[in-house]
């Protein structure tokens, strides 16, 4: 009979067990990935099969893995990204995260679509895959270097700057919770604290490199799908563009009289902004309608961090100034990245990746930090020494309440003068905890640990849901963001998926047409169960894809379903690649049951619900009603809102139940 | 005799408001910061028919009053969230009026 041969994918997955040194290919049935598509869906997979539920995270027994998905290393625009998998240490929960770059189809160039990782090296070792061969080779010299070094030197002992590179800093190797891994020296497989994970193995990096091609079912209908989102997208108009401009442009205002519809060009101006600032470009808006948390959750924009004279100043134009040259991801016509310089001053730097919205949030908002060449700095030096940009800053902004609030002395914040926007001290801070060095031992593991650790009432400065600290996205203004912190596996997370980016008025519901779906009102906490749920399976289709989460946010209508039926030759409609996005979804909650958590333990803080409410600002007097928004996404998805439980109902409609049948047996 | 009175060029311009307009609006990316004069406390709708006109815009005005749901208007940080038609706040010295568009974010 004819090996089955999987379009779209490599077809096998690579097991290394790092105590033993051993490597293992797996080959991966059609039938897995057609129901766990790629990314972190293949990932949890296997994790809950072959990973012992009570697995402590830091130890052996965890399993680390790299995945990608079917869109990876093709022609498909705007699909680069890649995604960590294990259980995470922060949370003690299933962990995943997302990182951009050119890793992950290096990855699959070498042959594999997933690595996963058992054990742990006797010593420091990094993987190299290079060309077909594979090695584990000594990372001893490499361990205690930054992340950045890594790489250079990683390729000048390789003899090929072609390798790419995922890789621990020191964060990493000192198991800091927030630590996170880094690849293309600043794109981060940042939150879960998966970093940790890499250390606590051993395993300092990885470095790819191959010539295998991905096998595509067709090319030529992948090549126009492209087309569209490059025509759609494209900020370069053709010369046919531009003639048909010139001829129809008299004639606009008469179109308009006559209510001729005309395309909408705003999708055009987000990617503008993107290209132009990156998500710089959101900042000062952000910050002074509190879409940004202000001073650790607690402040109001206007008093604390005003547009005119604070949030502006590290917001687009103040952020681009001093890009040397744009970034871009692999296959990215957006390209939103960028390298940065600073000249000269007590933050000089020759060359940094910029930072991006949420980085700007956590050292600027969240901080009251308004200097910008110091956030530079704390991004930089949080991908060197591998760090969580929104964990990293959120503790900060921790670290300095307690010093506000008299938890700390000066001397015992070992002479740090932590005050809100002291921007030295804030560098200072965090150079510490990448060392572990002083008071910077009690900050490193995120806020949870250090209240933990600190005591004295300062549990109510830690802004976090079940360890991880909230993303840059403030709940009493948009909502639903609360129910995605708290009901998705990884809580705190805002890149999965929900009903907030609705309430915002970003995109559009009849996208999923054919359900009839009630009119999104920003504060109304019924009705907003079933939305909030098709948009998260379908944000998990567009992660384990491997596409970027800002191509379908910017052009609500890319042909992400066709893309995927074009590298793999099935016929999913949207409702099939909605089906595996919740099974996705269902299994990473099961993973969580299966670990003992209930819906109780994802609690968000009093203070991102608004209780008490600010008493002035963009969101004066809003609380909201957490628990009505979770429960109606539970009730949505079939779970049991107490136990968390999914129905037997809900786990035969996905092809769950042999799967998780542990699960059902020991809940019964 | 005609007797000629020179106007008072300076005319009372009794307030001076703060204006932010940073985002993304019906396809227009604006960032703007400026003050707005106006000879009296003014209604709030009326002031973005001034937006309008000062930016050589046809913005505000074309939406009547009832903004898009991603648009956030601020009075002196506080959110404004009737139509802006059935607002009764009159904008006087000193006041601040922004107006932004939630882009989302990363």
């Amino acid at each position: 009979m004819a090996k089955e041969i999987s379009k779209g994918y490599m077809g096998k997955i690579l097991w290394v067990d790092l105590s033993t040194g051993t490597f293992k290919e797996e080959e991966v049935p059609t039938r897995e990935y057609r129901q766990f598509l790629g990314g972190y869906g293949l990932g949890v997979k296997y994790l809950y099969e072959r990973l012992s539920p009570g697995a402590e995270p830091l130890g052996p027994d965890n399993i680390l893995g790299f995945t990608t998905g079917p869109l990876n290393h093709t022609s498909a625009l705007g699909c680069g990204r890649y995604t960590v998998v294990a259980k995470s240490p922060l949370t003690n929960t299933w962990g995943d995260a997302n990182s951009g770059g050119h890793f992950g189809p290096a990855l699959k160039s070498a042959g594999y679509d997933a690595i996963f990782f058992l054990g742990k090296s006797p010593q420091p070792v990094y993987l190299c895959l290079n060309d077909g061969m594979m090695e584990l080779r000594d990372a001893s010299h490499l361990w205690g270097k930054d992340t950045n070094e890594t790489e250079d030197q990683i390729c000048r002992e390789l003899g090929d700057n072609r390798f790419r590179i995922a890789s621990i800093g020191p964060a990493g190797e000192k198991q800091s919770l927030i630590a996170c891994i880094i690849n293309d020296k600043g794109r981060a497989a940042a939150r879960s604290g998966l970093g940790a994970v890499m250390g606590s193995k051993n395993l300092k990096a990885m470095a790819v490199k191959g010539n295998e091609k991905t096998p595509i079912a067709d090319e030529a209908l992948l090549g126009k799908l492209n087309k569209i989102i490059r025509d759609k997208l494209s900020l370069k108009p053709s010369k046919l563009q531009d003639f048909i401009m010139m001829l129809v442009k008299p004639l606009m205002p008469l179109l308009f009289r006559l209510k001729v519809p005309l395309p909408s060009p705003d999708f055009k101006l987000v990617n503008q902004i993107f290209q132009d600032y990156g998500t710089s470009g959101l900042v000062s808006t952000s910050c002074e309608s509190q879409d940004a948390p202000i001073k650790n959750w607690r402040g109001i924009a206007y008093q604390d961090f005003p547009m005119g004279k604070k949030s502006s100043k590290i917001s687009d134009d103040n952020v681009i100034k001093y890009q040397v040259k744009k970034f871009a991801c692999a296959k990215c016509i957006v390209a939103c990245g960028g390298i940065m310089e600073v000249k000269e001053g007590a933050y000089a730097l020759s060359q940094g990746h910029k930072p991006e919205y949420e980085t700007l949030a956590s050292f600027g908002a969240v901080c009251l930090n308004d200097d910008v060449e110091s956030i530079i700095m704390a991004n930089d030096l949080c991908n060197r020494y591998g760090f969580d940009t929104i964990s990293a800053g959120a503790t900060i902004a921790f670290a300095i309440e307690c010093y506000e609030k008299g938890v700390f002395s000066q001397a015992q914040l070992d002479g740090l003068d932590l005050t809100w926007g002291n921007h030295a001290a804030i560098i200072a801070l965090l150079k510490k905890m990448g060392e572990r060095d002083g008071v910077g031992n009690i900050f490193a593991d995120g806020v949870r640990l250090a209240a933990q650790r600190i005591g004295k009432g300062s549990e109510a400065y830690a802004i976090h849901v079940a360890g991880q600290e909230l993303a840059m996205h403030d709940p009493r203004l948009t909502p639903s963001y609360a129910a995605t912190y708290c009901t998705d596996a990884t809580p705190a997370r805002h890149t999965q998926g929900g009903a907030a980016y609705f309430e915002a008025g970003l995109l559009k519901s009849v996208f999923f047409v054919r359900d009839n779906l009630p009119e999104m009102k920003r504060y109304d906490y019924e009705n907003k169960g079933k939305l909030h749920v098709l948009q998260s399976n379908y944000m998990h289709v567009i992660n384990c894809a491997g596409m970027c989460m800002f191509y379908p946010l910017t052009y609500q209508d890319v042909p992400l379903v066709g893309m995927i039926n074009a590298a793999t030759g099935w016929n999913l409609t949207l409702d099939d690649a909605l089906e595996i996005g919740e099974r996705i979804h269902t299994l990473r909650h099961c993973f969580n049951l299966r670990e003992g958590f209930l819906p109780k333990d994802f609690q968000l803080p009093l203070r991102a619900m608004g209780s008490p409410p600010l008493t002035a600002g963009p969101t004066k007097g809003i609380t909201i009603d957490v628990d009505t928004l979770n429960r109606n996404v539970y009730l949505e998805r079939g779970w049991d809102p107490i136990s968390g439980m999914p129905s037997a109902k809900t786990i035969q409609k996905l092809g769950l139940k042999e799967l998780v049948d542990d699960l059902v047996v020991a809940k019964k | 005799m005609i007797l000629w009175l020179p106007k008072n060029k300076h005319q009372a311009i009794a307030h001076e408001i703060e204006v932010n307009i940073m985002g993304l609006f019906d396809g227009k990316f604006l960032k703007e910061n400026f003050t707005l004069k106006l000879s009296q406390e003014t209604p709030v709708e009326e002031v973005l028919q001034l937006i309008d006109k000062k930016l050589g815009i046809n913005l505000f005005t074309k939406f009547k009053g009832e903004l898009p749901a991603n648009w956030v208007m601020l009075v002196n940080g506080d959110r404004l969230d009737l139509p802006v038609k059935d607002s009764t706040l009159l904008l006087k010295s000193k006041d601040q009026l922004s107006v932004l568009s939630i882009l989302g974010g990363g």
